[in-house]
């Protein structure tokens, strides 16, 4: 007891410094946990990002299907339609597009003055030529096919990146 | 303030030094060109019949492909008066480019120089 009394300040300073030392371990756990929080929320962040881009992808590769089956039955009023919404959903995909895909995102925006190439050629030939048909429908199909093999190219990437991010 | 005659004129510039990725598009008279977000569209348009008149339009369009601005030029022996007199020549050699017309020319100058060697 006596001893205790004698060296109570020395006491005191070893507890002090053991309170130090679990207040810094305390921290270290804290903001490891932080960071762990913050880079979960990051990735659940870019997952959502590439399942909403990868919903878009589907739904202009979809598009594009449609009009080739509306170009088979020359619906050419039905078809300008489609393309305003094809452009629109393009545009989407260049803008959302995640940046590890970004070699992409200047194809998918190259391909929307092609889409407007084709509005304007399809709008010519049925305003200005006397509802006339578009000449070499081949033609328009392959200009579409071109943007589908791009989309379709991205949407097997990010599906892969998915399935990697996943397991 | 930025004029679609700048417009021309940096895309003239810019073709000339071959620094405009021009591509074809299903309208064999119309070119295309995207910088970022925004596209360019260049063509020719139609003209009656007969005549001797040709025109030509730049589009700018925003991401979604629509509009923003365009600029027009009438070209023929009997125009006078052409408002942007660069764009005509801009058609041409977005023609010229997105067709790989040099690199072809010099293609067949090479064939025809080994035939010629031979």
């Amino acid at each position: 007891m006596d001893f205790l009394i004698a060296n109570w300040g020395s006491f005191i300073g070893v507890l002090g410094l053991a309170a130090s030392i679990g207040g810094l371990v305390y921290a270290f756990l804290a903001r490891r946990a932080a960071k762990s929080a913050e880079q979960a929320a990051s990735e659940a962040r870019h997952a959502i990002t590439r399942r909403l881009s990868l919903v878009d992808v589907q739904r202009a590769v979809a598009l594009i299907d449609r009009l080739k089956d509306v170009h088979y039955q020359r619906n050419w009023d039905y078809a300008l339609g489609l393309y305003a919404e094809l452009r629109m959903t393009l545009s989407e995909i260049g803008t959302s597009i995640p940046e590890n895909f970004d070699q992409y995102r200047s194809l998918i925006r190259s391909a929307i003055p092609q889409v407007i190439a084709l509005e304007n050629l399809v709008r010519r030939s049925r305003y200005e030529n006397e509802d006339r048909e578009p000449e070499n429908i081949s033609s328009l199909d392959e200009t579409l096919s071109e943007i589908q093999e791009n989309l379709e190219t991205l949407q097997s990437s990010m599906m892969y990146t998915d399935e990697t991010v996943s397991s | 303030m930025a004029e679609m005659k700048d417009v021309v004129a940096k895309l003239a510039e810019l073709t000339e030094q071959g620094q405009v990725r021009w591509k074809t598009t299903v309208d064999k008279s119309a070119f295309a060109a995207t910088f970022g977000k925004l596209s360019v569209l260049i063509s020719a348009m139609d003209t009656r019949p007969l005549s001797d008149i040709a025109s030509y339009r730049l589009s700018v369009l925003d991401e979604q492909g629509n509009e923003i601005d365009f600029a027009t030029a009438r070209w023929g022996p009997s125009v006078t008066g052409v408002k942007l007199p660069n764009l005509v020549p801009l058609y041409d050699s977005a023609k010229r480019t997105a067709l790989g017309v040099d690199r072809r020319l010099e293609e067949l100058l090479n064939e025809m120089n080994q035939v010629s060697n031979s």
